[in-house]
């Protein structure tokens, strides 16, 4: 079955048929939530009820991007828990140094009790990626997540941010340039990757 | 010039420009402006190695299936309403009512309910003084003997009263005319020995609040009438009389025990009482209101020409709300009742509607 019939199946109350669709999008609707929210009981959570949302309101779907339709389903299921997490903050996650700035260092995440496979897997610049990603304004987060790591064009992110292009377009190019900044903080973890870079783009 | 600062919109044509979002005439000029301006292609440099950090990011592993079962579709249950809109409502609602009765109140009803009020509270001291005879003359204002009042007081209470008082009306308004001055003095002396024989019969206890409100009517000179009734020493209306005119009397301090003993012995026009103490206490702020609650001492009540020129506009319309007088105290009472009601109604519901909502948030 391709996709209109899978949806137009779900949206007749077809349960296998919606989790056709489930198994297809939900690696990218997992990590969509995983990177917006910055641990995996919190990105599962609102995978699930995206998915579940998306089963009750799968008439209001008209048409596009079925991926866009969905990827904006679980982020704005992410902005309500990031809204109630910031209503009921709880302790940071950086620790403070002796005058009570967050240590802005990727050192301290490291987990002195994780094997060695898992340090390597855990690299220092990953984390630090992921630690600017996090720090960034969740709606220069949502876009440049739509863009860079769901790889959709600006049409479609503008879909899925429910959003018009040109404010997709600005948002995209702050956070960008946020993380520019962020990860020059981390320089010294760069220069192999970013020579690579370089290199590529000598050719 | 060479331009080091780049603009937002500078940053957004190259992180267009990465993407591939530029259309080609857009593209050329920024082309053309990389090889002229070494910081737009520094920037391009970072933008581009920015992105591609991000992309190098890893999927993370999913931690389960996301595929729906039955049970997770079913439709849930709606919860049960919460009673809290109800209640916030509810609070709301009699918080607006109770603001309405007290405007209500305090604008319309507010005179009346002080004007009839205040004999009232000379009454009791009135009805305990020995003559029965002297509580109806005092009675002639208050309410609840409206109808004997009417008679007796027109007839020979208030006419023997009133011829006697006349005549010594005129020394009494000298001395009251010289004010609240020191020839208030003499008059302030009479009324104590009249007063020394009733707080005999009555637990005088000095209250805070009442002296409150002798002294309000204390700040205003407008007492001329109660000095007459207090130099007379007429034998059936002195008793009487003194107690009624206390209230007036009070201005310097040796009086202020007798109006307290109108309060005190107040247990069963207590509602009345509030009414007229509540009143009064909101009413301090206008003159006018305070300047009419006293006239209504016994005196006026008799259709007696003489007090009018002494108290304004009050004597006039007076007797004609003699017939009035029940109904606006009853009015008073009820919409002080009703005051309370709202009142104590508006503070349950907010109170249920905040514990339910902080029930609901834990």
């Amino acid at each position: 079955m391709d996709e209109p019939a899978l949806i137009q199946a779900a949206c007749q109350g077809d349960l296998d048929s919606f989790n056709h669709l489930v198994l297809v999008y939900q690696d990218q609707v997992y990590h969509q939530a995983y990177r917006m929210m910055g641990d995996e009981a919190a990105a599962a959570d609102a995978s699930q009820e995206a998915f579940i949302s998306a089963f009750h309101h799968i008439r209001s779907y008209r048409g596009g991007s079925f991926r866009a339709w969905l990827l904006r389903i679980v982020t704005n299921a992410c902005y309500d828990e990031l809204r109630r997490r910031q209503r009921r903050p709880t302790t940071p996650l950086e620790p403070l140094d002796d005058s009570g700035e967050e240590i802005e260092s990727p050192r301290w995440m490291v987990d002195p009790q994780d094997s060695p496979e898992e340090s390597l897997d855990r690299s220092e610049l990953r984390q630090a990626i992921e630690h600017c990603l996090q720090h960034l304004p969740d709606d220069f987060r949502a876009a440049v997540l739509m863009v860079d790591i769901q790889g959709m064009d600006y049409t479609e992110a503008a879909q899925a941010l429910g959003k018009p292009l040109g404010t997709v377009k600005s948002r995209l190019a702050r956070a960008r340039l946020r993380m520019r900044d962020c990860l020059k903080g981390f320089w010294e973890l760069l220069p192999a990757v970013f020579r690579h870079d370089d290199e590529n783009r000598e050719m | 010039m060479i331009k080091t600062q780049l603009s937002a919109r500078d940053y957004e044509v190259l992180s267009a420009y990465l993407d591939g979002q530029l259309n080609s005439k857009e593209r050329a000029r920024l082309e053309a402006r990389l090889i002229t301006t070494p910081a737009l292609q520094t920037t391009l440099d970072d933008l581009q190695k920015t992105r591609s950090l991000l992309r190098s990011l890893p999927r993370p592993r999913r931690p389960r299936s996301f595929v729906l079962t039955p049970q997770m579709v079913t439709t849930r249950q709606p919860k049960p309403r919460p009673l809290f809109p109800a209640f916030s409502l509810a609070s709301a609602v009699s918080s607006l009512l109770l603001v309405l009765v007290m405007l209500g109140d305090f604008l319309g009803l507010a005179p009346r309910a002080v004007q009839y009020a205040m004999p009232e509270h000379a009454q009791p001291v009135a009805l305990e003084a020995p003559q029965p005879e002297a509580a109806v003359n005092d009675a002639g204002m208050a309410q609840e003997a409206a109808v004997v009042a009417e008679t007796m007081l027109v007839t020979e209470t208030a006419d023997v009263a009133f011829a006697q008082i006349l005549p010594t009306a005129s020394e009494a308004d000298n001395l009251a005319m010289g004010g609240a001055l020191p020839s208030e003095e003499p008059s302030a002396k009479i009324v104590p020995t009249e007063v020394i024989n009733e707080p005999i019969e009555l637990p005088v206890e000095p209250s805070p609040a009442p002296v409150d409100i002798v002294g309000i009517s204390a700040s205003l000179p407008i007492e001329p009438i109660t000095p007459t009734i207090a130099a007379t020493q007429d034998a059936t209306t002195s008793r009487a009389l003194p107690a009624t005119a206390t209230p007036t009397m009070t201005p310097e301090a040796t009086a202020t025990p007798t109006i307290l003993t109108p309060t005190v012995a107040m247990p069963t026009f207590t509602e009345t009482a509030e009414a007229a103490a509540l009143a009064i206490l909101l009413d301090t702020a206008t003159p006018e209101s305070t300047a009419t609650s006293p006239p209504p001492t016994p005196t006026v009540d008799t259709d007696d020409g003489e007090p009018a020129t002494a108290i304004e506009n009050q004597p006039t319309s007076q007797p004609e709300r003699e017939g009035d007088a029940l109904v606006s105290t009853g009015r008073s009472g009820t919409l002080l009742t009703i005051e309370i009601v709202l009142g104590a109604l508006a503070v349950v519901t907010g109170l249920a509607a905040f514990l339910l909502r902080r029930g609901s948030r834990a």
